[in-house]
């Protein structure tokens, strides 16, 4: 697990490129909604003083008569922001499909683009099984968890209700984590092995949940990764008081050099996980 | 005046009667003590049930002969699905019943009795608010004899009370139980008819002031908290005890019993303050108990003393926090989790809330059902100005760098439902629920702030401790409290009164136009009587000069006078006043310097405004706030694209 983690990390540094792509594609459509949220916001505030005094004053008083008087406004913005999120999850599935190819297949991100249109569409039935079944999980895992605190609704404890959402909560994030892994072994075999998305991701789930007993401490140790980045994060972005115009664009900045690093970790992942698949002993369907 | 003399009539009797009743008080009866209550219960924990006996003893004050009694039997509230309060709640009441379809409560007469001669036969539902024939919580008891005016009257009860699955206010939950609205409770006569209104969704209180002497005979095991002071207790060795407690002066008696509670009790200035506390709340007990005190200590220096000499806090059992955040006289109930973060003051709050109510109803007991605003709306201006005081500028909600005081948050619930219904409504008949706690609760805060901000010097404070020192143990009506008010601020407030209680007007100043341009000096024909002259050309002046314009428009139909400020580029000021009756005020200004911005209310003194946003505008907006914001909301933009973009 060790030599996946570290040669994971070494191929993610060789392929920066990849991660630089990987980050605008975050970046422009953060910007695009940064514009329009920025024409909503100068149009409800018009030319009050909230227009200057928010910047050292988030006074609540300003935030209750947006929601009050301008929430026609700001649910269209919303719209628009969850129908430019879905375009970026489509576009997000071919980039995907280029990094599995990049990092898998090691070949120049031109060839790996390429490689990207024809893995799209197993890519996208992959992404399709793979969003139904974190949302079937994470809807069975509440309903349980509704239906036990009805059925224990007369048990005399608090506890009780406590260890309810702890216990569904903790079984969710093993679900989800077994899925994810799931996902991206069955996205590095597809591209591998040209398997479909169906195939591709029962050969994964034997992979994950029988066959291969690294993949998830393995990934486990990722996220971790990605958690103390995280904290890095924060820590460092609580210095910065938001309330000057350079102090807001030293945090952006620091935010995207975060959102920079979370690109490079992600290339990391799949490379890990490509290397164990390459050094597992389970044959390839 | 005619008022007063009854009540100090009414008072010297109701003195007379209870000292002839029972052992004499330990202090000088502060109410006029019209419907008093000897009460011996026992309750049945397994079956949450209370058998008990119920002796009232009732005062006629008014001119008029009563031929007929008017109880309570409000746990029929609960008894079925067609009751009013059901039948309001809708919904919200159909998903409870999925989860507890069998928490049915309700309340039977066993035998109601006067001089010994059984009148139950006599019994009558009646619904005295609306056409719900199917209501149960609101009985006529026909007389053979009318109790004569001034006359008083025994009446002996037998009743059962089986307590609901707590869903609102009362019921069991496990061991867990509150005995709220438990007992049959006389309604209150008055100009010759009884005000006896049914139970409803929103509200339920209005009675008579009197002694309660209670016994109440429960499992040994539990731990018991009761409106009044606990005066004798006795193991009656069966695995039973019986409490005695007595409560002078007040208009309900509640009592609640758990056998998990944990006690915690603190003096506060000679009040006991006793906190019964669920075991896995007992390290929120400081935070309960620092807002008591903050709630104590300033109803005493603003308002008026609590005469009292104890208060008991509850914190309902796991799955009865529909019982939470209940006023009864010298007992509330509050409500926390143990996870509550401490930048949500939601254990401060509703402790600071209910305490108040024992002002503001309890004390001052104006009519719940017809004049909600007067207990809720005035509780919340003077639990907003408590909570700011004694808990900072985040007095609410300080989580995540969301700070919210009083003024936000009650704006927020009077701009749910803004001009739906006036605050003058009975509660019942409120567009629904949002529209009543928008107007009785937000809008009266707002109102009371605004017109404090108007009067300044914290009028509508004093004002309040003057009315509460006329009105205390009686029932006033929402007129009582205006002219009060007038009194307080030596003007007649009518104008305002009229405007914002009785209407459902909107309160809305803006600055419409902030123009500046430049001064020209002299251009065009010099004409005089015989001869154009000659023409002089546009040129500016030197040095340059401005043409200045602010308007100031009222958008809402509400009338208030206004200060406004504008502000120049040199940071001079000018502050301007307007009556506000015309629907714009435009103000000119020429000078060297070009106005930056104009702001009307620059104090923020009228929070009833109903947009604060248009209340101020500058000649160029700015852009400094939008970048913090929105770049913010683009950088949480990113991270939800790139959670997305990995699937």
């Amino acid at each position: 697990m060790r030599r996946c983690y570290l040669r994971g990390f070494r191929a993610a540094l060789r392929r920066w490129p990849l991660a630089l792509l990987l980050f605008a594609a975050t970046f422009v459509p953060g910007l695009t909604f940064t514009a329009a949220a920025w024409s909503w916001l100068a149009t409800a505030l018009d030319r009050s003083l909230a227009t200057r005094t928010l910047l050292a004053d988030l006074d609540m008083n300003v935030f209750v008569d947006l929601l009050g008087h301008h929430g026609d406004s700001l649910s269209m913005l919303l719209a628009g922001g969850a129908v430019l999120a879905v375009v970026c999850w489509f576009f997000g599935v071919w980039l995907n499909a280029v990094t599995v190819a990049a990092v898998g297949e090691d070949v120049p991100l031109a060839t790996a683009a390429h490689r990207g249109l024809d893995l799209y569409a197993t890519f996208l039935g992959l992404g399709v099984l793979a969003v139904v079944l974190d949302g079937s999980l994470l809807l069975a895992t509440v309903a349980l968890g509704r239906w036990m605190i009805r059925w224990t609704a007369e048990n005399p404890s608090e506890t009780i209700v406590s260890l309810i959402v702890g216990g569904c909560g903790s079984v969710a994030a093993l679900l989800l984590l077994f899925v994810t892994a799931t996902h991206d072994h069955a996205r590095i075999h597809s591209a591998a092995t040209g398997t479909r998305a169906g195939a591709a991701y029962l050969w994964a789930l034997r992979f994950v949940a029988a066959g291969e007993p690294r993949a998830l401490p393995l990934l486990l140790l990722l996220l971790l990764t990605g958690g103390g980045g995280w904290l890095v994060y924060q820590t460092v972005g609580r210095m910065f008081v938001t309330t000057s115009t350079p102090a807001v664009l030293a945090s952006m900045l620091w935010g995207e050099v975060f959102m920079l690093c979370r690109m490079f970790l992600r290339i990391w992942t799949l490379a890990s996980q490509v290397e164990l698949q390459n050094l597992s002993e389970v044959t390839p369907a | 005046m005619r008022r007063m003399l009854l009540c100090a009539a009414v008072f010297t009797c109701g003195v007379a009667v209870v000292a002839s009743h029972r052992a004499p008080a330990a202090i000088p009866a502060l109410s006029p003590r019209i419907a008093n209550y000897r009460i011996e219960a026992s309750y049945d924990a397994p079956a949450h049930s209370i058998t008990a006996h119920e002796r009232l003893t009732w005062h006629n004050v008014s001119h008029e002969s009563a031929p007929d009694l008017y109880f309570h039997l409000y746990l029929n509230a609960f008894a079925n699905d067609r009751s009013s309060f059901v039948r309001a709640a809708d919904e919200q009441w159909t998903e409870w019943l999925r989860s507890h379809p069998h928490g049915w409560g309700y309340m039977t007469v066993k035998s109601i009795q006067i001089a010994g001669v059984e009148l139950r036969s006599h019994l009558q539902f009646v619904h005295p608010d609306d056409d719900n024939i199917e209501d149960r919580t609101v009985v006529r008891l026909q007389l053979d004899a009318p109790v004569p005016a001034g006359g008083t009257v025994d009446v002996d009860i037998d009743f059962v009370a089986q307590l609901p699955r707590v869903a609102a206010r009362s019921g069991y939950a496990g061991p867990f139980a509150f005995a709220g609205q438990w007992f049959p409770k006389i309604g209150v006569y008055e100009n010759g008819a009884w005000n006896c209104h049914q139970y409803h969704l929103t509200t339920e209180f209005f009675a008579d002031f009197g002694v309660y002497d209670v016994m109440l005979t429960v499992p040994r095991d539990g731990v018991v908290g009761a409106t009044g002071t606990l005066r004798d207790e006795r193991d009656n060795g069966n695995g039973t005890k019986t409490l005695h407690f007595v409560a002078e002066d007040v208009h309900d008696f509640a009592w609640t019993i758990d056998p998990r509670f944990r006690t915690v009790t603190a003096d506060v200035d000679g009040t006991q303050v006793r906190l019964l506390m669920q075991p896995n709340h007992v390290t929120q007990s400081a935070r309960h108990l620092e807002a008591a005190k903050a709630a104590l200590s300033r109803y005493r220096s603003w308002i008026g003393d609590y005469p009292y000499p104890q208060l008991t806090i509850v914190d309902p059992g796991p799955g009865a926090s529909g019982a939470g955040g209940m006023e009864y006289p010298t007992l509330i109930t509050v409500g926390t989790t143990w996870w509550m973060p401490p930048g949500l003051r939601l254990p401060e709050f509703v402790t600071v809330h209910e305490f108040g109510h024992q002002y503001w109803y309890g004390m001052v007991a104006s009519n719940e059902f017809e004049e909600a605003w007067l207990d809720e709306g005035v509780n919340s201006y003077v639990e907003g100005r408590i909570m700011d005081e004694a808990f900072g500028p985040a007095s609410y909600i300080n989580v995540l760098g969301w700070q919210f005081d009083s003024v936000p948050l009650n704006r927020l619930r009077y701009m749910a439902q803004a001009q739906h219904d006036p605050m003058v409504r009975r509660a019942w008949s409120f567009l629904d629920r949002a529209s009543y706690h928008a107007i009785s609760y937000g809008k009266t805060a707002l109102v009371l702030d605004t017109l404090d901000g108007y009067l300044g010097n914290h009028t509508v404070r004093h004002a309040l401790a003057a009315y509460f020192a006329r009105w205390r143990f009686r029932h006033p009506r929402g007129g009582d409290l205006l002219s009060t008010i007038n009194d307080t601020a030596g003007q007649d407030l009518s104008w305002y009164f009229d405007q914002v209680i009785s209407g459902t007007g909107v309160l809305d100043y803006a600055i419409t136009r902030v123009n500046t341009e430049e001064a020209q000096a002299f251009a065009g024909y010099p004409v005089t009587v015989a001869e154009g002259g000659e023409e002089v050309a546009l040129q500016p002046t030197e040095p340059r000069r401005y043409h200045n314009e602010v308007v100031v428009e009222r958008l809402g139909s509400v009338i208030m006078p206004v200060d406004v400020q504008v502000v120049f580029e040199d940071g001079t000021t000018a502050a301007e006043h307007w009556d506000g009756r015309e629907r714009w005020k435009r103000f000119e200004y020429t000078g060297a310097q070009r106005v930056e911005w104009a702001i009307v209310d620059p104090n923020g003194s009228m929070p009833l405004d109903i947009d604060r946003l248009n209340n101020s505008r500058m000649r160029e907006g700015g852009t400094r706030g939008l970048v913090r914001l929105t770049s913010r909301w683009g950088f949480w933009f990113q991270n939800l694209v790139y959670v997305l973009s990995g699937l």
